[in-house]
């Protein structure tokens, strides 16, 4: 397998600083410390993608998320990572999303690529770490009614 | 889609983060793709996403990004794959509150990146290292029963 392979050429594979996601919060906790933090979430929100082609089927309506969650660096948000494993059950709530029944994905995979600095062609080698998913099903959306959509988790 | 110099998940030594940012809402780095984007083939416990110039924040680092920090527009396109590696298991969380059918998984990715000065494009799928995945299928909220 490809983690075999890889992880014995010297690639760094760090995998001791995932503490900050180790808190996790009960939902009244949660539900506290998100009024508090509120501010300081991002406003901004990418939810269509930008390239939608006639005949595609895109949600236009925004899901709800996740009533739990982590608190890294002490932010609370509305996610579980993929490792490591908080419990009761073998797998993290792997959805972003709530009200929801479909398929879903989740990974967090590592790797190595090339970054170039488009103004002076300088090319450097870089280190990734993706936790990125998918949801692929009905949902209730913020609107309360029940639709279709597909979601990338970037 | 974090970016470092050296070692990976150390934050001084992140160069780039790229999501699609939190809405007032609180969804969690979730924007919604068209629906050919994704391929499941539960019964093989298989899926592929594929996803091209969704439109990102790059924020530096995981810090910036949860606090809201500054960020500039970027773009990202990926190829992942999911190939399960386990048999299917059926859970359910009632802490939670999801239920369903899993699989642990291989995962490979190839993806790049852009902004107006900067281009990351990742090695070949086959050099990725996975290091935790899941594929299932799975209800959660109002479609939760914990008789599932």
């Amino acid at each position: 397998m490809a983690s075999s392979t890889r992880s014995s050429q010297g690639i760094p594979n760090h995998g001791g600083h995932d503490h900050f996601w180790f808190r996790t919060l009960s939902r009244r906790e949660f539900l506290g410390a998100t009024a508090g933090a509120a501010g300081g979430l991002a406003t901004s929100s990418l939810f269509m993608p930008s390239l939608v082609f006639a005949g595609d089927r895109v949600a236009t309506v925004a899901p709800k998320p996740i009533p739990g969650g982590v608190a890294p660096f002490g932010i609370p948000i509305h996610h579980f990572p993929p490792v490591p494993t908080l419990g009761p059950t073998a797998i993290n709530e792997p959805s972003q999303i709530t009200d929801f029944n479909g398929f879903v994905g989740i990974t967090r995979v590592r790797g190595t690529g090339t970054g170039t600095d488009l103004a002076t062609g300088m090319t450097s080698q870089l280190n990734f770490q993706v936790d990125n998913g998918f949801m692929d099903g009905v949902y209730v959306g913020e609107d309360g009614n029940v639709h279709r959509g597909t979601f990338a988790f970037v | 889609m974090d970016l470092y110099q050296g070692t990976v998940g150390v934050l001084s030594n992140q160069r780039h983060d790229f999501s699609p940012g939190i809405p007032k809402s609180g969804l969690f780095w979730t924007q919604a793709i068209p629906q050919d984007n994704v391929s499941v083939h539960f019964g093989a416990g298989t899926a592929t996403v594929s996803a091209h110039d969704l439109m990102e924040e790059d924020a530096g680092n995981v810090l910036n990004a949860l606090q809201g920090g500054a960020t500039t527009p970027a773009s990202v396109s990926f190829d992942m794959h999911w190939t399960a590696t386990s048999e299917q298991m059926h859970l359910t969380d009632p802490v939670h509150g999801f239920t369903g059918d899993f699989f642990i998984s291989d995962l490979t990715i190839e993806w790049s990146a852009r902004k107006a000065d900067f281009l990351f494009t990742s090695d070949p799928a086959d050099t990725s290292i996975n290091v935790r995945s899941f594929l299932g299928r799975e209800r959660n909220g109002v479609f939760f029963s914990e008789a599932d």
